[in-house]
This record gives C-alpha cells, sequence and structure tokens, in this order.
C-alpha cells in the first residue's frame, strides 16, 4: 500500500461512516416521527351493551356487526381499521352522525339503545382522551 | 490531503484490499466516537438513578372502570389504591353520579324539571336543597359570562330538540318560533332567592344545566373522593375530565382529539396536580337539514347554533368553571372570548374557529405541545390578575 492510497482510505471511511449515521437518522425518524399518527390509532374496540361489554372485536377486518339493544338493533360496520354505527334504533342518529373511530380512547354511544363502542387504549403516551 | 488520479487508479488495482481498509477506517472512527459519547453518557445513565432514589413511588397499579351517567360514558381511573379499595372507588362514584343525574335532568320527571314549573308561575315556590348550591353558582357564573353561559334559556335549548332524546328533530325551528322566545329574554338576573324560596320575574325561564352540570358533579365527586382519602384518579365524563394526583410514575398526560379530523391528536397536556379539562365542541349533537349542520350550542342571543367557532377547551382547577367556561368562550367565539375569558378568570385557552385559526392564551401556550396540523396559531395575551 502506498503513501497515497494509505491517505485515501481514511476520508472514504470517514464518508462510509457519515453514509450510515445519516441512514440511522433517516430510518429512526421513518419509523418513530413519521408513523405518529398510527401510534395514536386502537386496534381492537369493545362493544358494551347496558354497561356489560359483551366483545372485543378487532379493528383489522372488514366486517358487518348487529347489536340486540335495549330498544332495538345496532348495526356496527368495522372497515380499514375504523369503525361507526351505520345504523340504529334510536330517534335522532347522533351515533350514526358521529361518523368513523379509529382513535385510542375514543368513544360512540347510541344512549337510547344503551349501546356503546370504545376503541381501546389511549393515545400513545396519554393517560385519557379529552374530546 | 493528498488527493491525485494516480493514487485513484493505483488503489483500483486492489479494490478488495481498498474496501477493507475502508472499512477497517471506518470502524476506527466508530470507536473514536463511541468512546467520546461513552464519557458523555455515563452520568446521564447514573443520573435516573439519583433522581429516582429521592422520589416516593406510589404502587404502580392503575384500575379502569366504566359506567353510563349523565347521558355520557364516564371512565374512571384510580391508582396508588387496593383492589378492594378501588371498588369503593367505583361504588361512590356510580352512587353519586346516578343521583345528580335524576336530581338535576331538566326533561325527566326530576327536581329541576318541578322547579321549572313552578318557575313559571312567577310565584314564590320552596328551593330544593339538592339543587340550591347549582342554581346560585350558575347564576353567578352566567353574570361573569356577560350570559353567554345561559341555563336559563332551557325553552330555547327544547325547541330545537337537542334536550329531550326522544322527540328528534329533522329541521331547524322557524325564524319566528325562535325570535318568540328571545324577545322575552330569559336571563339568570330573573332569579330572586329569599332564603330557601325562589321566584322568577320572567315566566319565560326554564332551567337546562346541559353546560354545567357535569363540570359540578365531577368537582362534587371529586371531593368526596378526597375525603375518603384517594389521592390518584382521573374521572372521565365523556371526554371532559378532571385528573388528581399523579400517574404512578409521572404526571398524568392528557390528548386531545383535534375536532376537525377525529383521528388524530392536536394536542397534549400534563396535568399539574389537580385540573380540568373541558372541551366544547359543535361535533357530538347535530342534525342535518339541507346541507347545512345545526349543533347543540346555541347562541342565547340570537337564539342559533354558533357558526364561527368549532371548539374550545379550557384548563381550570374548577371544574365547574372549566365546564361554563367551555361554553361561554364558545358562544363569546373568536372575536370577544379574550374579554369572556378575563372577566371569567380563565388563564388557560385554546379555541379552534371556523376558518381552522388556533387562537391560544400566551398561558396555554406555555402549558401545551401542539402536534402535527395544518392550522395558523393565534397567540393572545389575556389581562388576569395574578394567581393568589
Amino acid at each position: 500500500m502506498t503513501l497515497f492510497s494509505q491517505n485515501l482510505r481514511r476520508p472514504l471511511g470517514d464518508i462510509l461512516f457519515l453514509v450510515l449515521a445519516l441512514i440511522l437518522i433517516v430510518s429512526s425518524y421513518l419509523l418513530l416521527w413519521r408513523n405518529a399518527d398510527n401510534q395514536h390509532q386502537g386496534h381492537t374496540a369493545d362493544i358494551i351493551v347496558n354497561q356489560k361489554t359483551i366483545m372485543t372485536i378487532s379493528l383489522r377486518q372488514n366486517k358487518t356487526y348487529q347489536i340486540n339493544g335495549y330498544v332495538g338493533l345496532s348495526t356496527l360496520v368495522v372497515y380499514n381499521g375504523k369503525i361507526r354505527f351505520s345504523h340504529s334504533a334510536c330517534s335522532k342518529k347522533y351515533c350514526v352522525l358521529a361518523g368513523w373511530h379509529q382513535l385510542s380512547g375514543d368513544t360512540a354511544a347510541c344512549l337510547p339503545n344503551r349501546v356503546l363502542i370504545r376503541v381501546n387504549g389511549t393515545p400513545k403516551g396519554f393517560d385519557v382522551l379529552n374530546y | 490531503m493528498y488527493r491525485n488520479t494516480t493514487t485513484r487508479s493505483l488503489t483500483f488495482t486492489k479494490p478488495i484490499t481498498f474496501i477493507i481498509f475502508s472499512l477497517h477506517s471506518c470502524i476506527n472512527r466508530f470507536h473514536q466516537v463511541t468512546k467520546c459519547l461513552w464519557w458523555a453518557v455515563i452520568p446521564l445513565l447514573l443520573l435516573p438513578g439519583i433522581v429516582c432514589a429521592n422520589v416516593e413511588k406510589p404502587p404502580s397499579k392503575i384500575y379502569h372502570f366504566r359506567l353510563l351517567a349523565f347521558g355520557t360514558y364516564i371512565e374512571l381511573m384510580v391508582t396508588a389504591v387496593s383492589q378492594k379499595k378501588a371498588h369503593q372507588f367505583k361504588q361512590l362514584v356510580q352512587g353519586q353520579f346516578s343521583t345528580m343525574h335524576r336530581q338535576w335532568h331538566s326533561t325527566h320527571n326530576s327536581v329541576v324539571s318541578t322547579l321549572n314549573q313552578g318557575l313559571a308561575t312567577k310565584q314564590w315556590i320552596p328551593l330544593p336543597q339538592s339543587v340550591q348550591a347549582l342554581l346560585v353558582r350558575s347564576k353567578q357564573l352566567s353574570i361573569l359570562s356577560h350570559h353567554r353561559f345561559n341555563p336559563a334559556i332551557g325553552r330555547l335549548v327544547n325547541l330545537w330538540g337537542f334536550n329531550n332524546s326522544l322527540k328528534p328533530r329533522s329541521k331547524p325551528p322557524t325564524k319566528k318560533d325562535i325570535n318568540k322566545l328571545i324577545q322575552l329574554k330569559p336571563q339568570m338576573n330573573d332569579l330572586e332567592f329569599k332564603s330557601n324560596l325562589i321566584r322568577s320575574h320572567n315566566a319565560a325561564v326554564q332551567l337546562d344545566f346541559g353546560a354545567i352540570a357535569k363540570g359540578y358533579a365531577i368537582d362534587r365527586v371529586t371531593t368526596l373522593l378526597k375525603q375518603q382519602g384517594f389521592k390518584h384518579f382521573i374521572i372521565n365524563a365523556g371526554g371532559d375530565l378532571k385528573a388528581i394526583g399523579r400517574h404512578p410514575s409521572r404526571a398524568w398526560r392528557i390528548a386531545i382529539r383535534n375536532p376537525v379530523n377525529k383521528s388524530q391528536v392536536i394536542a397534549g397536556i400534563i396535568i399539574n396536580n389537580e385540573e380540568a379539562v373541558f372541551t366544547s365542541g359543535d361535533y357530538e349533537r347535530y342534525f342535518i337539514y339541507q346541507g347545512i349542520r345545526f349543533h347543540h350550542i346555541i347562541n342565547p342571543l340570537d337564539g342559533q347554533p354558533v357558526h364561527h367557532t368549532r371548539s374550545v377547551t379550557v384548563i381550570h382547577t374548577d371544574a365547574t368553571l372549566a365546564d361554563a367556561a367551555a361554553t361561554a368562550l364558545f358562544i363569546a367565539g373568536p372575536e370577544h372570548w379574550p374579554a369572556v375569558a378575563t372577566k371569567m378568570g380563565i388563564r388557560y385557552v385554546m379555541l379552534i374557529d371556523h376558518k381552522g385559526v388556533i387562537h391560544l392564551s400566551e398561558a396555554m401556550k406555555q402549558r401545551i405541545q401542539l402536534f402535527k396540523h395544518k392550522f395558523l396559531v393565534h397567540l393572545v395575551r389575556l389581562k388576569l390578575t395574578p394567581l393568589k
């Protein structure tokens, strides 16, 4: 190895080191921050009827559930990680108008029918959700 | 540096050797950097041990309970207690909330519905003990809010159909019907108290405590729980909450949902020992008529749902005040909220208007951590008297 080549390998080694460091920084950003919103999303939901949890369902499926409540049927739709009331036997349909729910700790209730959905968990790093 | 083209041509004749030497150099540099970092890391590793040694740790288990009351879903979290004590906690909260709901609901056969019938006669009638304190506090806060928070407009709330859960309204009431009620100007000032008696000088006064009952109930239950020795807990009534004490290992942390995109958290708050966080939003109870959304927060001055605001979040140690203020500031809107907040003594306010601008009091800016959002932020300095 000549003097020239010995001196050349050092800056190239430094460049390699910097490239690896850069890859580490970019990948950790992508891993920890880019999907920060997804970290707040729940993966399961409890279906509660008359204050009793009747089932815990996965939100990683596309399925429709018919739930027998206090005044009639409530229809719940699970689609693409989200859940909502699509129909309920109540008069004002606030539960249906409330739309999709996917944030951990979020709830939706059809109070006349006493049917309640709770997306399990809390947003990552928090104890409770205010809304 | 000794770089020239001749050197490169020499090096490329032995590519494997060159790669090995480069890698070796890279590893050497890595060793140098980690060596330096290590000396910086040692004190940092020791620091948590030193800090933790001086902090008293409560037992780590957090007990979770759920119940339905006040027409909403209530979540309870309690820590630093035994399992038996945690169940006592739940029973106590459930009993208190059920009793208060029965007494204060304005449309069921309740104490308040009987009181409303008596107030319409404009005669002196007995003031039930169970609502006396709530009524007095409501009148005080209504005056402070320049009547933006006005529990005397029960008739207007009924007219819009946001109170009675059995009668749906698919279209808004007529302007004629609304104006008829507005012109009667029902206000809390119309009420007169004399020992255990009450009368209204205005037959149009009908009480609806929907904008304060939850906060008042939480305060009452919290006081009782603290008397029973509970020091670390959260009562979350349909997204409005009061947090007391601490999480087993740190302060309680509250996430605030984005009112525009419900799947996102817009901000986070760390609780200082005992605080209530209340949010009033236009997204909970509403109906759509001819493409227009009519929500449940009615302006007592014009009888219409408020359209200039999406949500208001208030932090205060007093949940009753936080509840009433969230509604009052929502109605006051982006233009008038600073005056109302100052009058009511509210330091921590976040208002999101219909254009998507976040209005923050300067004190709130210090407390809140805003997450990724596309809103503009407008800071407002409130001229409040210093805390005593």
